[in-house]
This record gives C-alpha cells, sequence and structure tokens, in this order.
C-alpha cells in the first residue's frame, strides 16, 4: 500500500465532501447550485440526482437514494473499489478485467436512462429524481 | 506483458465527472476507457497508451468545465444571498 501525499489529499477531500453531503441536503441548502444543465434545459441529464443519492445513502435512506439516482448508487460501490485499487495499490489491471462490451453497455444505459426518465409517462417518470 | 498494467484506463474517473461534473465531455472519456480495454486485451501497448492519454485528457477536460461552471455559480449564489441579506438589513 501507498501512503503518498496524493492519497492523503485525496482521502482528506472526499472525507470532508462526505461529511459535508452527509449533513447538508443538497436541494435545501442555498449554496449548493442546481446543474447548469438542468437549469437551463429543464430536461434530466443520466447524472441528475447523483448529489442527493449520495446523500441519502450517507444517511441511510437505500430507498430515497434509489429515487434520486438509481444508476449511482448502482456504480457507487463499484467505482469505490476500483478507484481504491488504482490510488492506493496502484492495482490498473483491475480495470483492465471489464470487458469493453460492459463499457459499451453502460454508455448505452446511460443515454437510455437521458432519454427515458424525461419522459412524463407513468412507469418512465419513476426514473426521475423523486422523493418516496 | 510488461508495463500493460500501468495502463490506467481512466472508467472510474470518467464515470465521476459524467455524473458529477459535466456529461458531454465525460462520454468520450468512458469511450476511450473501453478502447484502452480492448488494446491491452489485445496486446496492441503503444495504441492502449495513446488512448489511456486521451482518455485522461477528457476527464481532466470535463472535471475542469464543471468545477469552473460550479464555483462560478456558488459565487453568484453567494452575491445574491448576501446582497438580499443586505437588502433586508436596511
Amino acid at each position: 500500500m501507498r501512503c503518498g501525499l496524493k492519497n492523503l489529499i485525496v482521502v482528506v477531500l472526499v472525507g470532508a465532501a462526505a461529511f459535508f453531503l452527509w449533513m447538508v441536503h443538497p436541494e435545501e441548502n442555498g449554496f449548493i447550485p442546481r446543474c447548469l444543465f438542468l437549469q437551463g434545459t429543464g430536461f434530466h441529464c443520466p447524472g441528475c440526482g447523483s448529489l442527493r443519492a449520495i446523500h441519502y445513502l450517507l444517511q441511510g435512506e437505500l430507498a430515497q437514494a434509489w429515487a434520486m439516482n438509481p444508476l449511482t448508487v448502482l456504480l457507487l460501490p463499484v467505482l469505490l473499489v476500483v478507484a481504491s485499487a488504482e490510488l492506493f495499490f496502484h492495482r490498473y489491471d483491475l480495470a483492465h478485467r471489464i470487458r469493453p462490451r460492459w463499457i459499451w453497455l453502460l454508455l448505452v444505459v446511460f443515454l437510455l436512462l437521458g432519454v427515458l426518465r424525461n419522459l412524463p409517462v407513468y412507469p418512465f417518470s419513476l426514473l426521475a429524481p423523486h422523493h418516496v | 506483458m510488461s508495463g500493460q498494467e500501468n495502463i490506467p484506463n481512466y472508467l472510474w474517473q470518467s464515470i465521476v465527472v459524467t455524473l458529477l461534473c459535466c456529461l458531454p465531455l465525460g462520454i468520450p472519456a468512458i469511450v476511450f476507457a473501453a478502447k484502452v480495454n480492448g488494446l491491452v486485451t489485445a496486446g496492441q501497448i503503444e495504441e492502449a497508451k495513446a488512448a489511456s492519454s486521451k482518455a485522461k485528457m477528457w476527464c481532466w477536460l470535463s472535471f475542469g468545465i464543471g468545477i469552473v461552471v460550479i464555483i462560478t455559480q456558488v459565487i453568484l449564489q453567494f452575491g445574491a444571498i448576501m446582497l438580499a441579506a443586505g437588502v433586508e438589513g436596511y
């Protein structure tokens, strides 16, 4: 395990961000801006609700986090494992094991989610960030 | 075999910036991450390194633009709140 200054900074920054996000609700805090894309177009991009999803995850409210952004909830554990392996152990081979077809599939899911969650029809509207 | 395990594909960074920063610039980063994996598997190390540096570039571009936009918004919002508080105060 490598304990360089860079890793220390990463841990401190991520820790501070997590603590801040655990404390404040992104919707109720006046200083956390709404995404410019959402403000400008009114559409929910595939990443919309990620900050709120992470907030609810930190608060232990899995169902509410899922309602904000299911993709973020699914991807976060994978991201944490791969990022830790690369940052702390320099194991870049871990990410190489993911077959390209899975990454292409992720891109398709991204784009599909971007379209479907903006449809104002019942089952699809559940994909937009909402409260349960 | 030598050196291929040291080529980062920037997959996690590109997903993070796509979700949290700037979607349009994060997508090409994910595309290049996928290319890195394909090229590493095929043993094309030089091409994999080139794709890796392109993935890195798109990640930083997305992160940079996202951060600049968010900081600008925070400053503007902070100014607006201070201004409103000042107006109420007098």
